[in-house]
C-alpha cells in the first residue's frame, strides 16, 4: 500500500481534492460545534444577502433559516448518504462478481444477465421505483442508490477473479491444499480490489449526484437540509435572489469534483499501467 | 487475408440479441416484485381513481385474478404486458401504456437531440485536447470536461435558464410549446425545436464531457503506441496524423459508450425534463413517483429498458461494422 500511497501523494491535484473533502467532512462532522445553528430554526429576517451580516454570514432563506447551517447539515446528509450508499454497493457487488468469478458456469450466467438487467434500467428511474416503494427516508435512498450502482463492482471484480484464476500464485495455493474458501477470500479477493476501491470513489460521486436530483425533486426526506432540496427552494426566488440556489449548487460541484479527482487519483495509484507486453 | 468467419464484435452482438429476451425478463421479475412489495395492489390503485363500493373492489380482484396465488398473479401480469396492458394508471385515470406513447416522443427527440450534440462537441473537443497531450489547450478542455463532469444537471439547467431565458431573453424557459399561439406545420416545429434548446444544452453538455475525455484518453494512448510512431517516423504531416491515425482509433470505444451511456441518458432527462417542465417520459416517471402512480413508473421502468436493450444491440451491430479487427489482436470490449 505505502508505494501506492507515495504514487497519490506525487498527483498533486488529488492530494489537494482530498485535503479538501476531508476538510468538507470534519466541519460535516462537527457542524453543531462549528456553527451551532439550527438549519431549521427561522432565526433571522427573511432572504438576507450573503456577507452582510456576521450572525447569518451566508444569508438566509425565504424562510429566515440560516444559509450556512443549512449548507453544513445538508453536507452531513450528502456525504453519509453517498459513502453509505457506496458501501453497500461496493460490498453486494464485490459479493456478486466473486461468486459469479469463482463458481463460473450457469451460475455466472444467471448472475451476470441479472447484472445486465440492473444496468439496462436507467439508475434514476429504478432510484425513483425504489423510494416509491419503501418511502423516501435516507436509508431508503441509499438503498436505491446502492441498486443500481452494485453492477460496476460486480463486473470488475468478476473480470479481476477471471483473469487471476490461472495465475501461478494462484495455482500455487491452490496446489499448496489452501481451501477453497481461503482461495476465494485470501488469495484471490485481496488481488481483485484494487480497481473496486477506485471505482468506489466514482460512485460515492455519482451517489452525491443522485441524493441531490431525488432532493431537487421533492423525493427525498422533506424534514433535512439537503442541497438539493435548496436548490428547489432557492428556484422560486431564482431571479431576484439567484444565490440561494447557487450556493447549494457549487457545494455539490466542488464535492463532486473533488471527489473525482481523488477517484482518479486513486485509480492511477492502485492500477499503474501495466508495462505492455 | 484471412477471413474466418464472424468478427469477435460480430459474435458479441449476436450473443446480446440472444441473451436480450433474458435480460427484459428480468426486468419484468424485479417490477412485479417491486409492485408486489408495495402497500396496495392494482384494484386499490383503480378504485382511488375512478371510485367504487367494497362489493365492486371485491368483483375486480377476482376479475382481474388479484385473490390468486403469487405466481398467477405473475403470469397474469406478465401476460399483460405481452398484449400491452401495462395496467392501470392511477394519476391519469387511463391505461398506463397509452400514456407512456403519449409522452415519448418527446423524450426520443430531447435524448437524440442531446447525444448528437454530446457525441459531436465532445469528440471534436477530443480530438483537439488529444492532437497535443499536456498543451494548453488540452488542460483548459481538461479542465472543463472535469467541471462539466461534476456538475449536477438541473442545476446547471437552471442557470443556463437564469442566463438565456431569463437575462438574455433569447429562448422561452420551459414547456414544449408557446402558450396561446396556435402554430402548424413549420413553423409549429420550430416552436417546438426552439423550446427544446436549453435542454438538450443541459444534457447535451454534462455527457460531451464524457466523450471528450474518453476520445483524449483513447489518443493519449494512440500516441504511445508502435503504428503512430512508425507514421511519425514517415513523416506524415502532422493533420493527417492526428486525425487519420491518432483520433481515428480513440473514436471506436466512443461507439459503445453511445450505447452504455443510453441508459443513463433517460435517468437524467427526468430531472432536466423536470427542469424545464418538457412534458415527456422522464418528467413523467417523476410525476409517477409523487403521485405514488406505482403501476405507472413500473410501466416507464420496462419500456426504458426495451429501449436501452434495442439502442444497445444497434451499438453492438455499428461496432462490429466499424471494427476492423477479425480474429486477431482479439480484445474484450
Amino acid at each position: 500500500m505505502s508505494p501506492a500511497l507515495a504514487r497519490f501523494a506525487r498527483d498533486r491535484a488529488a492530494l489537494v481534492a482530498a485535503f479538501l473533502l476531508l476538510g468538507l467532512a470534519l466541519a460535516a462532522a462537527a457542524a453543531p460545534l462549528l456553527w451551532p445553528v439550527d438549519p431549521d430554526a427561522v432565526g433571522g429576517p427573511p432572504l438576507l444577502r450573503p456577507f452582510l451580516d456576521p450572525a447569518h454570514p451566508l444569508g438566509t432563506d425565504r424562510l429566515g433559516r440560516d444559509v450556512l447551517a443549512r449548507l453544513l447539515h445538508g453536507a452531513r446528509l450528502s456525504l453519509t448518504v453517498a459513502v453509505a450508499a457506496a458501501a453497500a454497493s461496493s460490498v453486494l457487488g464485490a459479493a456478486v462478481g466473486l461468486a459469479a468469478g469463482l463458481v463460473g458456469g450457469r451460475i455466472d450466467d444467471l448472475l451476470m444477465r441479472i447484472t445486465d438487467a440492473f444496468q439496462t434500467v436507467p439508475g434514476f428511474l429504478l432510484a425513483l421505483a425504489f423510494v416509491s416503494v419503501f418511502g423516501p427516508d435516507a436509508r431508503s435512498v441509499v438503498l436505491a442508490i446502492a441498486a443500481s450502482a452494485w453492477t460496476g463492482p460486480a463486473r470488475l471484480i468478476r473480470a479481476e477473479i477471471v483473469a487471476l484464476r490461472g495465475r501461478d500464485f494462484v495455482l500455487a495455493a491452490i496446489v499448496a491444499g489452501l481451501p477453497r474458501r481461503d482461495v476465494a477470500l485470501r488469495v484471490l479477493l485481496p488481488n481483485a480490489l484494487p480497481p473496486v476501491v477506485a471505482y468506489a470513489a466514482v460512485s460515492v460521486a455519482s451517489a452525491v449526484l443522485i441524493e441531490a436530483a431525488l432532493s431537487f425533486l421533492g423525493l427525498a426526506d422533506p424534514n433535512r437540509a439537503s442541497w438539493g432540496a435548496m436548490i428547489a427552494e432557492g428556484r422560486a426566488v431564482l431571479v431576484s435572489e439567484p444565490w440561494l440556489s447557487i450556493l447549494p449548487g457549487l457545494a455539490l460541484l466542488s464535492t463532486v469534483l473533488a471527489v473525482n479527482l481523488v477517484g482518479e487519483g486513486l485509480n492511477e495509484a492502485l492500477a499503474p499501467r501495466r508495462a505492455r507486453p | 487475408m484471412e477471413s474466418a468467419g464472424p468478427s469477435p464484435a460480430l459474435r458479441l452482438a449476436w450473443r446480446r440479441l440472444a441473451q436480450a429476451p433474458f435480460v427484459l425478463a428480468i426486468v419484468v421479475v424485479g417490477a412485479f416484485l417491486l409492485l408486489e412489495a408495495a402497500p396496495g395492489d392494482a384494484v386499490d390503485a383503480y378504485v382511488a381513481s375512478l371510485g367504487g363500493d367494497a362489493g365492486f373492489v371485491h368483483d375486480l380482484r377476482t376479475r382481474w385474478g388479484l385473490d390468486r396465488s403469487a405466481p398467477t398473479r405473475f403470469l397474469l401480469y406478465l401476460a399483460g404486458l405481452a398484449t400491452g396492458d401495462f395496467g392501470w394508471s392511477v394519476a391519469f385515470g387511463r391505461p398506463v401504456l397509452d400514456v407512456i406513447l403519449e409522452r415519448l416522443p418527446v423524450t426520443l427527440a430531447l435524448a437524440a437531440a442531446a447525444t448528437a450534440l454530446a457525441f459531436a462537441l465532445g469528440t471534436g473537443l477530443g480530438i483537439l485536447a488529444g492532437a497535443r497531450p499536456g498543451g494548453p489547450l488540452d488542460r483548459l478542455l481538461s479542465a472543463l470536461a472535469l467541471l462539466l463532469n461534476a456538475v449536477p444537471s438541473f442545476w446547471l439547467g437552471l442557470l443556463l435558464g437564469l442566463l438565456f431565458a431569463v437575462r438574455l431573453r433569447w429562448l422561452p424557459l420551459a414547456g414544449i410549446e408557446t402558450i396561446g399561439v396556435h402554430y402548424t406545420g413549420l413553423a409549429r416545429l420550430l416552436d417546438t425545436a426552439r423550446h427544446l434548446v436549453l435542454p438538450t444544452l443541459t444534457l447535451g453538455l454534462v455527457y460531451a464531457a464524457l466523450y471528450l475525455r474518453l476520445v483524449r484518453a483513447g489518443m493519449v494512448e494512440a500516441w504511445r503506441s508502435d503504428f503512430v510512431r512508425a507514421a511519425r517516423a514517415k513523416g506524415i504531416a502532422r493533420r493527417r496524423l492526428v486525425l487519420r491515425h491518432v483520433a481515428r482509433n480513440a473514436l471506436l470505444p466512443v461507439v459503445t459508450m453511445l450505447g452504455l451511456q443510453s441508459a443513463t441518458l433517460i435517468g437524467g432527462s427526468v430531472v432536466v425534463e423536470s427542469v424545464f417542465a418538457v412534458p415527456g417520459l422522464g418528467r413523467l416517471a417523476a410525476e409517477a413517483v409523487t403521485q405514488r402512480d406505482l403501476p405507472l413508473l413500473l410501466g416507464i421502468v420496462i419500456v426504458a429498458a426495451s429501449l436501452v436493450l434495442i439502442v444497445n444491440l444497434v451499438v453492438d451491430l455499428l461496432y462490429a461494422r466499424l471494427d476492423p479487427r477479425v480474429e486477431l489482436g482479439h480484445r474484450s470490449p
